[in-house]
């Protein structure tokens, strides 16, 4: 029987046979992924994700400080594009969006964790040795994550994004702010870091 | 402690963990199954 042929979704060129051919949605653009995964395409999603998975656990981890938080922030990810890839129109470059979900999801996460530290104010040894057994945890994790943990979130998600090999205005799109703050708040988080270094080093 | 940014990217760099095969799994897993 003749291979039934015809052109793949995203445009990518001749495939033969039921299914595109793999090496062909290895060579896509993120872009034509996005868009072909946004229009049901499974196979489109599952390559686009496992080309940035790495990615989004490295800014997750920039971001959170620790491996477990950085792998719930991942899984949160994770589980949330593919309905989250239905909002993606191409307007910004695919890693942009990308990094703009993972932002929002750190977020998201903050959010939830500073409402659980209310409720747990007033439950007394729980949360005291809850709040040590943290504290510990983080002195034994590389200076400069523990540090960035101390960061205003703001300076902390610049600091992130920056460190990640992001431009200025690759972090100024994500986060929604100029280019010129972007570069304010790697200065402020420089000094912040600084001065924590300073105060250590005097004790 | 350093601070020129690129040297704080190195530092980033060296303190990133790589993802945990089984999670990674894990992960693809649940977005595909979300995916349907």
């Amino acid at each position: 029987m003749r291979p039934r042929i015809f052109f793949s979704r995203i445009g990518q060129g001749l495939t033969i046979g039921a299914r595109p051919m793999i090496v062909m949605r290895m060579d896509a653009s993120d872009e034509s992924l996005a868009r072909a995964a946004a229009g049901g395409d499974a196979d489109a999603f599952l390559t686009l994700l496992e080309r940035h998975y790495d990615g989004v656990f490295r800014l997750a981890f920039r971001l959170t400080g620790s491996r477990p938080e950085a792998e719930d922030l991942t899984q949160d990810v994770c589980a949330a594009l593919p309905v989250k890839l239905d909002g993606f129109r191409g307007a910004a470059r695919f890693t942009t969006w990308l990094w703009r979900v993972v932002v929002n999801a750190a977020h998201d996460r903050r959010r939830r964790a500073a409402t659980r530290a209310r409720y747990a104010e007033g439950w007394g040894d729980w949360e005291r040795n809850r709040r040590a057994a943290d504290s510990e945890t983080r002195a034994a994790e590389d200076w400069l994550t523990g540090a960035m943990r101390s960061l205003p979130d703001d300076l902390r998600d610049t600091l992130a994004l920056v460190l990640d090999d992001a431009t200025h205005e690759e972090a100024a799109d994500v986060l929604g702010v100029s280019p010129g703050t972007v570069s304010w708040r790697i200065s402020e988080a420089k000094k912040h870091l600084r001065a924590l270094r300073a105060k250590e080093d005097q004790v | 402690m350093t601070e020129d940014l690129d040297d704080l990217r190195q530092a980033m760099k060296a303190a990133t963990p790589a993802p945990d095969a089984a999670k990674k799994a894990a992960h693809l897993a649940v977005a595909r199954k979300k995916f349907r």
